[in-house]
């Protein structure tokens, strides 16, 4: 408190990045509008489908819909909170202000990438408050904190996903846009209604879509077992890949124009 | 500026920790999955599976099976763990030869004997083997597997026991001799091939005839035929006649090539070196009379029988020939099995198995024979198939104990505590003997207060004052003796505080304080006593009244005297469900001191007023 520290340029780096995701975060709690239906739509499901529509003697609807909704909770924040931010800030003219002030270009990205582990977080405890208390769902230590790990990273390929509509779009349509990708995509991996109760040929489309994936991953973690997890963690990360390439293209281009 | 920053931190900080608290308290399954309520789980302890050691293994027990040997897992405070505290487990041990009378079944368990070969008994008791060894219920009995009567000639070696037995004299009767000791309930058969030549004494013997007709008939009845023989030619006759087994090892000579191939040929041997000392004077029961825990175990009954000595013998046997025999056979590969003959003179119930094993080592089996010996070998021989192993399935029969038999054979007898049909066995000698004493009606010597203040059944005696309703008496108990006679003092002060102030010494029958016991096969007890002052109070506790005790005054001298105290002198108790017994001083004011020396429980219906 008595010493003054004369920023270096590391240091000064390091506190612009702070600064930002602490703003970014800042922005979520401040702003609510966006991240209170990611978080209830879940919840409310989780809720009806796992709790209250739980006919069977076990916990196994609890359990299940733990896994399923915990995945639509982070594809939720991630998605549809990035692909408004980002499309706002872009019509806003923050990222061309942005260029302009000293600020690191990581900076954006990290605070963004923060922020939505944040609101994933966000999203899932509720829904583990409503399993544990209400579900009766009995997990391991190891096996509540690995589902909590796996859908936080899991759910970050989908935040590429929503710079990927943010960046080719206003703000306007990417609302609408980033609902329509949503909503369908829950429904055809499964998410909403498990795919044992899809026609055949509608089962197929579910290894297409990431959301299947991420839904495996945690129904794995609920199960305990680790095997085949890697193919599923694969498939997250080169829709990753793909979705932040499209991205960085879109923004230049839109930069160049 | 700074503190609002360091709010900001400390929100932050705060919240992460909520966080991580929040994950850390989501509830985990109490049990693993497979767990079914009831289960008792043993870990912590070293097993011997009845052949090899598994460690870092635990014993789940369910409705008085083994309901599985798994890696161990359990969590210490789960439900129904037993902590072995790194004790060595074993299978409950099988002896191989022994004759059941008297309380030979509740004796031997506090051995760790759970189960008997017995190979000549009163056939009449055949038919409760059979019901008990089925039953999974708690139990204080061992299991037994019988020969019943056995077959020997008239006047031979078996006949002489005073009670009438039929004789087998001619082959031709074989079939049906066989029929009729397998119509008692025999599970195998036993022949006597003994002339008595080798202990230089002469007994009528089957002829070979009859032995081979015997052998003939019990393995077409599907049965083992085994045979005592005394002789090393005697034995070379069972063993050509194609009898399963021997069942003492021959000692006038030593083995031969020729029998030593006989042998081999699957069948077993149970040399019973033990009796073999006691015959022939090797310090038979000397190994078990230095050790403290055995003595504390052992019943009367059984100290009598190991301090008993046979009649001295003339005749060539000798136990360095009997231990040849074992060394050669074993290394040759035929099982050995563990049996006492108890309770021959020179053995006792159960105790002597462990002698056995420990002579067994001494004759050249590694520790891990001498307890296969005990365990698996007898439970293969005999086909006692869920018997002899800690393993999936068999019945919950078993040891735990200090040290480890399998480098030490002797810590086979530092037995910590036995489980018959998953439930611990008492190994207090004066339960197992008030519960003989009650079943057969007779007055139980509940303490006689030589040494410690311990009772046949029930809690110790326990100092009680009215200090627990907010009284101020005091009382101080004591274990005394005068003229070689122990007894308990019990002195103190009655001081008013309590309405109705007391103190004395109490006695729970129950297994725990206060859990009600069945008393009525009493009709109530009678204490030795004397006090310095002239009237005591006995106080009976029962679910009818348990908050109300009921009372009697009691007439006491500063002589010893023998005071009586029935049941039915007392008002509005359950004598189904006594709670409690209390001898007390009180109401009236000032110190006491009184003495009990013998408490004795006298049985309902004697008429012995």
């Amino acid at each position: 408190m008595n010493t003054v520290t004369l920023p270096s340029r590391a240091g000064s780096t390091a506190r612009a990045l702070w600064l930002e995701t602490e703003t970014e975060c800042a922005r979520l709690l401040r702003m609510p509008e966006s991240l209170v239906p990611t978080i209830a739509f879940p919840a409310f499901f989780y809720t009806l489908f796992g709790l209250v529509f739980d006919m069977g003697a076990s916990n196994s609807a609890a359990t299940y819909y733990l896994a399923m909704m915990g995945s639509i909770g982070v594809i939720g924040t991630g998605l549809m909170g990035t692909a408004i931010g980002t499309a706002s800030e872009r019509s806003g003219g923050w990222l061309d202000m942005r260029r302009v002030m000293s600020l690191p270009r990581s900076g954006w990205v990290v605070a963004k990438l923060v922020a939505n582990l944040f609101a994933g977080l966000l999203a899932l405890l509720p829904l583990f408050f409503l399993a544990a208390v209400f579900g009766e769902v009995r997990l391991n230590q190891g096996q509540w904190i690995g589902l909590a790990l796996t859908l936080l990273i899991g759910g970050l390929p989908f935040c590429a996903i929503g710079l990927m509509i943010g960046s080719s779009m206003g703000e306007r349509a990417a609302i609408a846009i980033a609902n329509l990708i949503f909503l369908p995509m829950l429904f055809f991996s499964g998410l909403m209604i498990p795919l044992a109760f899809f026609p055949d040929w509608l089962q197929g489309i579910a290894p297409l879509l990431p959301a299947w994936h991420l839904g495996e991953l945690a129904l794995m973690q609920t199960r305990g077992d680790s095997a085949g997890q890697l193919v599923h963690w694969l498939v997250l990360l080169a829709w990753a890949g793909l979705a932040s390439g499209l991205s960085a293209w879109l923004l230049r281009r839109s930069r160049q124009q | 500026m700074t503190t609002t920053k360091q709010k900001r931190y400390l929100i932050m900080a705060g919240f992460l920790l909520a966080v991580l608290l929040f994950f850390f308290l989501l509830p985990t399954p109490q049990t693993p999955v497979q767990h079914a309520d009831g289960d008792m789980i043993m870990g912590n302890v070293r097993i011997f599976d009845g052949e090899r050691l598994l460690e870092d293994h635990q014993v789940r027990i369910r409705d008085g099976l083994i309901a599985a040997v798994e890696p161990a897992s359990a969590d210490p405070d789960e439900a129904g763990f037993i902590d072995g505290q790194d004790g060595f487990l074993m299978p409950g041990l099988i002896d191989s030869h022994v004759h059941v009378f008297g309380s030979a079944r509740e004796d031997v368990l506090r051995f760790g004997v759970t189960g008997m070969i017995d190979l000549f008994t009163d056939h009449r008791q055949l038919p409760s083997f059979k019901e008990d060894r089925d039953s999974r219920q708690p139990t204080r009995r061992a299991d037994v597997w019988s020969a019943g009567t056995l077959v020997t000639a008239e006047g031979g070696h078996g006949t002489q026991y005073g009670m009438p037995i039929p004789t087998l004299d001619d082959p031709d009767q074989a079939g049906s001799f066989i029929a009729e000791r397998l119509a008692e309930g025999s599970d195998f058969i036993k022949l006597v091939y003994e002339g008595g030549e080798a202990f230089g004494f002469e007994t009528n013997r089957l002829s070979q005839d009859s032995l081979q007709a015997a052998i003939r008939a019990s393995h077409e009845a599907d049965v083992l035929a085994v045979t005592h023989i005394g002789s090393r030619e005697e034995a070379r006759t069972a063993l050509a006649a194609g009898t399963d087994g021997l069942v003492h090892t021959f000692s006038d000579a030593d083995i031969d090539e020729e029998i030593i191939e006989l042998m081999k040929d699957q069948r077993f041997l149970i040399p019973t070196l033990t009796v073999l000392a006691s015959v022939v004077g090797e310090g038979a029961g000397e190994s078990l009379l230095a050790d403290e825990g055995v003595q504390a175990r052992l019943s009367a009954g059984q100290k009598a029988t190991l301090a008993m000595r046979f009649p001295t013998m003339d005749g060539p046997a000798r136990y360095d020939h009997a231990e040849t025999s074992v060394r050669v056979l074993n290394e040759a590969g035929v099982p050995i099995l563990a049996g006492s003959d108890a309770p021959n003179p020179g053995t006792a119930n159960g105790a002597s198995l462990h002698e056995e094993m420990e002579r067994l080592v001494a004759a050249g089996l590694s520790p891990r024979q001498a307890l296969i010996a005990a365990t698996a070998a007898p439970a293969d021989a005999f086909s006692l198939d869920d018997r002899g192993r800690i393993k999936a399935g068999h019945r919950a029969d078993l040891v735990l104990v200090d040290g480890n038999p399998l480098e030490n054979i002797k810590d086979s007898r530092r037995i910590r505590k036995v489980w018959k049909n998953g439930h611990a066995v008492d190994l207090d000698p004066a339960a197992a003997r008030a519960e003989r004493e009650r079943a057969a009606g007779e007055a139980v010597l509940l303490s006689d207060f030589e040494g410690d203040r311990s009772v046949a059944f029930g809690h110790d005696w326990e100092s009680s004052t009215d200090q627990r309703m907010g009284g101020q008496s005091e009382v101080a108990v004591s274990q005394e003796r005068e003229d070689d006679v122990g007894f308990l003092r019990v002195r103190g002060e009655i001081r008013s505080g309590f309405s109705w102030p007391y103190a004395g010494v109490m006695w729970f029958p129950g297994d725990t304080p206060m859990a009600p016991k069945d008393l009525s096969d009493f009709d109530g007890l009678e204490v030795r006593l004397r006090a310095d002052v002239s009237t005591l109070r006995a106080l009976v506790f029962s679910s009818a009244n348990q908050s109300m005790p009921s009372e009697i005054d009691l007439s006491v001298e500063e002589d010893w005297g023998t005071v009586r105290i029935r049941f039915d002198e007392f008002d509005g108790i359950d004598h189904t469900a006594i709670t409690g017994f209390g001898i007390f001083a009180g109401p009236s004011q000032g110190p006491f001191r009184f003495d009990m020396e013998r408490v004795t429980l006298t049985p309902a219906g004697a008429g012995n007023d």
